[in-house]
């Protein structure tokens, strides 16, 4: 019987004796365990000081918006709960109607057809002609996914009041007494620009490089020979730039075919020019730079192109050209981002 | 001595005339030891710092309202414990969202330099900690209170407002099931 009027022998004061035969194994593990327990590490008095300070700024009555906000995430719970089961129960209606609708007998007369009461909320309100459309529901489930076929409308007989009013037969079911076909190449062009509008608002308006570029591999994946694939290119090169990836840029321009063509092809040029120049291959560079140049330099990329091709130049050691592009910049672009340093260039270069 | 620190505290315990309390006695008298509770209940695991502060700021909280019927010691441990309890709670539930934490922290702690003692000491409280983790709240601090703060039986009843006897007996079970739990970790370990 167990002496419940002393305290057990605490495991850490345990010695060999002390131990039954059965339990001394576990026991002595567990004395060894308590043993080599640490001290507890406590604050100084110095940290309870702060503590205290702490507590007296947090002091005071409870706030009440952890009690309000808990009121507010019940009433949405049970809001969204309501909405929820509304909108599976409305489903769930609809899909039992849909598989209880009675099919109809294809290629009705004249007479205007009869619906199951079910099946009338489900096609759309009634024709107020007579004649069309005879909808004929030969097939229910799954009424959305089956296209209509629109079946050459007979010629009226002469006389009749409703000529006017062609009879459609539709072989198979459509909520819809006509179902309009979008025009493929439409559908797919405007597919393309929403793609790559989404990629520009990233990049120029969320200033998410990599969103964008996560869109046009997405618009690549889609549409390997899309019409905007020139665009498509351009921005990501211009996202890649934004990321600091200007290998992969160049990587992505070295790789255009096309660059020459296009109404952007002089920016582009301009820009494999610089990007290849940045890594030493001045003669590559060159060709580019020179391909974006226009016959007389006037614009922004024609400063860039004149003064990077001087800068490949020079590292080719082809110093008379390459004082020529200068002189050419400073007549140009007297004013240019570049003109003192070209002027240094042509001053050292004498 | 573990013992000392109770029982010095326990001396300068104030009595029920001392009433009204203060925040600022309490917290002066009894910082440290709800200190010392906070990380014996809480394990190695826990920032003492940070639990004392819950604890200090719940009483501050209740201090009005209580007028001395137990005593401040034995309030101070239930509200401590209570603290604990649910810290571990809201732990467990934070380990279940993201086991990643438990990872990121063995890692941190086993890639600083330590001496063999200290990580065999550390690794001792975690084993302890994870059988007690394993045991139902109350058998869990009367351990923690018997074997490894060395208070008698009468010492813990008086702080969980129970009767000695009481006490031993559940501290029986209480031994019993941590000895149970530690075989069958250590079949798991070994």
């Amino acid at each position: 019987m167990r002496d419940v009027g002393s305290d057990p022998t605490r495991w850490r004061d345990l010695s060999s004796d002390s131990l039954g035969q059965g339990e001394a194994d576990l026991d002595v593990r567990a004395a060894a365990l308590v043993r080599q327990m640490p001290e507890p590490v406590l604050p100084s008095a110095a940290t309870m000081e702060v503590v205290r300070a702490r507590i007296t700024l947090l002091r005071g009555p409870r706030p009440r918006i952890r009690r309000g906000l808990t009121w507010a995430l019940a009433v949405f719970a049970l809001m969204f709960g309501v909405t929820l089961g509304a909108a599976a129960q409305s489903w769930i209606s609809k899909r039992w109607a849909a598989l209880h609708v009675q099919p109809l007998p294809t290629n009705l007369p004249s007479s205007p057809p009869r619906r199951s009461p079910r099946a009338h909320n489900l096609s759309g309100p009634e024709p107020t002609t007579v004649e069309a459309p005879a909808v004929a529901e030969s097939a229910i489930s799954p009424p959305l996914d089956v296209p209509s076929t629109i079946v050459q409308p007979r010629p009226a007989p002469a006389g009749r009041a409703h000529a006017q009013h062609p009879r459609v037969e539709v072989a198979s079911v459509s909520p819809m007494p006509f179902s309009v076909q979008p025009m493929p190449h439409f559908t797919e062009a405007a597919s393309e620009s929403h793609v790559i509008a989404v990629a520009l608002r990233k990049l120029r308006q969320d200033h998410d490089a990599r969103g964008a570029i996560d869109a046009l591999e997405q618009y690549r994946a889609s549409f390997p020979n899309g019409r905007l694939g020139a665009e498509a290119g351009l921005i990501r090169v211009e996202a890649l730039l934004s990321l600091g990836e200007r290998a992969e840029a160049l990587h992505a321009l070295d790789g255009d075919s096309a660059i020459g063509q296009g109404p952007r092809s002089r920016e582009l040029l301009v820009l494999r020019g610089e990007l290849r120049a940045s890594t030493n291959r001045c003669s590559e560079a060159v060709s580019d730079l020179g391909k974006s140049l226009s016959a007389s330099p006037h614009d922004a990329i024609d400063a860039r192109a004149l003064f990077a091709r001087a800068s490949c130049l020079s590292r080719l050691h082809q110093y008379e050209a390459a004082r020529r592009d200068l002189e050419q910049y400073q007549a140009h672009f007297p004013n240019g981002a570049n003109a003192a340093v070209a002027a240094d260039i042509l001053q050292s270069l004498q | 001595m573990v013992t000392t620190v109770f029982r010095s505290d326990a001396s300068r315990m104030p009595t029920e005339s001392d009433a009204p309390f203060e925040f600022d006695t309490i917290y002066r008298q009894y910082g440290r030891t709800v200190a010392r509770w906070a990380a014996r209940l809480g394990g190695p695991q826990i920032s003492v710092e940070d639990m004392v502060q819950e604890i200090f700021l719940v009483v501050s909280r209740r201090l009005p309202g209580f007028r001395g019927a137990a005593k401040v010691s034995t309030w101070l441990f239930t509200i401590t414990d209570q603290t604990i309890r649910n810290w571990r709670r809201r732990e467990r539930w934070r380990r279940m969202v993201s086991r990643l934490t438990r990872h990121i922290e063995d890692t941190t702690d086993a890639m600083q330099p330590t001496p063999v003692e200290q990580i065999e000491r550390h690794q001792a409280a975690e084993r302890f900690y994870r059988i007690l983790d394993e045991m139902p709240h109350r058998h869990r601090s009367l351990l923690v209170l018997f074997e490894i703060e060395a208070q008698s039986a009468e010492e813990i009843g008086q702080l969980m407002d129970l009767k000695a006897a009481t006490v031993r007996v559940r501290l029986h079970r209480a031994r019993a099931d941590f000895l149970k739990r530690m075989a069958v970790l250590e079949g798991e370990t070994t």
